[in-house]
């Protein structure tokens, strides 16, 4: 399994942003056995009031860059949701990553319903080719 | 007078006659009654008996359920866990689900282990995991749908012949390669959460279950689906 080692701190690394408290910071990457993912959570309402989608569109743009090859940009409501499709559609635009499949589904939370979207881009640069280690063979 | 109305007049005055002529009518024809009697009293033992297994298998599957949805992190991957309620009706062809107020009902024509363990899966395929975090992936969500049909059987601790036949229908299911591999990595990673701790939020359990799967399909060169 290639996540074979890296099973346990890749829960570990996904049990710490589902027990993220609001204003607390924590490394969204994870690096582990070929395995490059951020996940991007927006939520922030100073963030998107001040500056809309542009900080997360940045960022991802930079560690594309830096070689993220798996992105996962998660919101809760309303708000979030729409700004979460204003940032995929800006960066498949730019063509930098591709989206390769998305969630949404509605939960309830303190007595409202509320959206959340969980969708996963993928680095262009970086697309898996089943067939690149045969390539030096020939 | 006939024989009819001496009868009407007698028990008129005396209602304490009908059961001594009941008992007499059945002395002299005996013989011609006992079959239907005999066949009256298998139908309802039989009635009886196949009503208090269901209850008993329906009571397991209600603890199995909810014992599942609380302690089997994997479950999380459902926003709903709806326990399966039983009931064999003879005249049914197949397994059967319906959808009533509070409730779903699983016809199956007979109590034989095969049909409660389809019929449950069939709950899982058509009203569970269309609520499932991963029901975009056509093979992952099926080979989810086994493991938790697995985790059920497993904490409905009723007897052996009930295990015996959700080991071969799923080993019957996991023929198939790709769902094969996935059941075995969705089985590690529910023991892996169970020691961990589970996730709350479905969306990280849809990461981990999709990256996982992901991966070992990348890494042998398969197409993920």
């Amino acid at each position: 399994m290639r996540l074979g080692r890296c099973l346990c701190e890749f829960i570990k690394f996904l049990k710490q942003i589902d027990t993220k408290n609001r204003g607390h910071n924590i490394n969204p990457t994870f690096r582990c056995d070929g395995l490059d993912m951020s996940i991007v959570l927006i939520g922030r309402s100073e963030t998107i009031n001040s500056y809309g989608c542009e900080p997360y569109v940045s960022y991802i743009q930079g560690a594309a860059k830096e070689g993220i090859k798996i992105f996962y940009i998660l919101a809760m409501g309303r708000v979030n949701c729409w700004v979460a499709d204003e940032v995929v559609g800006h960066v498949c635009t730019e063509q930098i990553v591709k989206k390769t499949d998305g969630y949404s589904d509605e939960i309830a939370y303190k007595g409202r319903k509320l959206r959340i979207s969980c969708i996963r881009l993928e680095n262009l640069s970086s697309s898996y080719d089943p067939f690149a280690k045969y390539v030096d063979t020939y | 007078m006939g024989i009819l109305e001496i009868l009407t007049q007698l028990l008129h005055y005396s209602p304490a006659l009908v059961p001594i002529l009941l008992v007499i009518y059945l002395m002299i024809h005996w013989k011609r009654i006992k079959p239907f009697i005999r066949e009256f009293k298998t139908f309802l033992m039989q009635y009886m008996y196949n009503l208090c297994y269901i209850r008993k298998i329906n009571s397991a599957m209600q603890s199995a359920f909810y014992a599942c949805k609380h302690e089997e992190p994997l479950l999380r991957a459902f926003k709903y866990v709806i326990p399966l309620q039983l009931r064999i009706e003879s005249d049914a062809k197949d397994v059967e689900i319906r959808l009533e107020t509070g409730r779903v009902l699983g016809i199956i024509p007979s109590k034989s282990m095969s049909q409660i363990v389809k019929a449950i899966d069939a709950h899982f395929a058509d009203n569970i995991s269309q609520f499932s975090v991963v029901n975009d992936f056509s093979k992952l969500e099926r080979a989810l749908e086994l493991v938790c049909l697995e985790l059920v059987m497993r904490n409905c601790k009723i007897d052996g012949g009930l295990a015996i036949a959700a080991s071969r229908f799923i080993n019957k299911a996991r023929e198939n390669e790709e769902i094969n591999l996935m059941f075995s990595i969705l089985s590690d990673l529910n023991g892996k959460l169970k020691q961990t701790g589970s996730i709350q939020d479905r969306r990280l359990l849809r990461i981990l279950i999709v990256e996982t799967c992901r991966g070992e399909f990348d890494a042998i060169g398969k197409m993920f689906v």
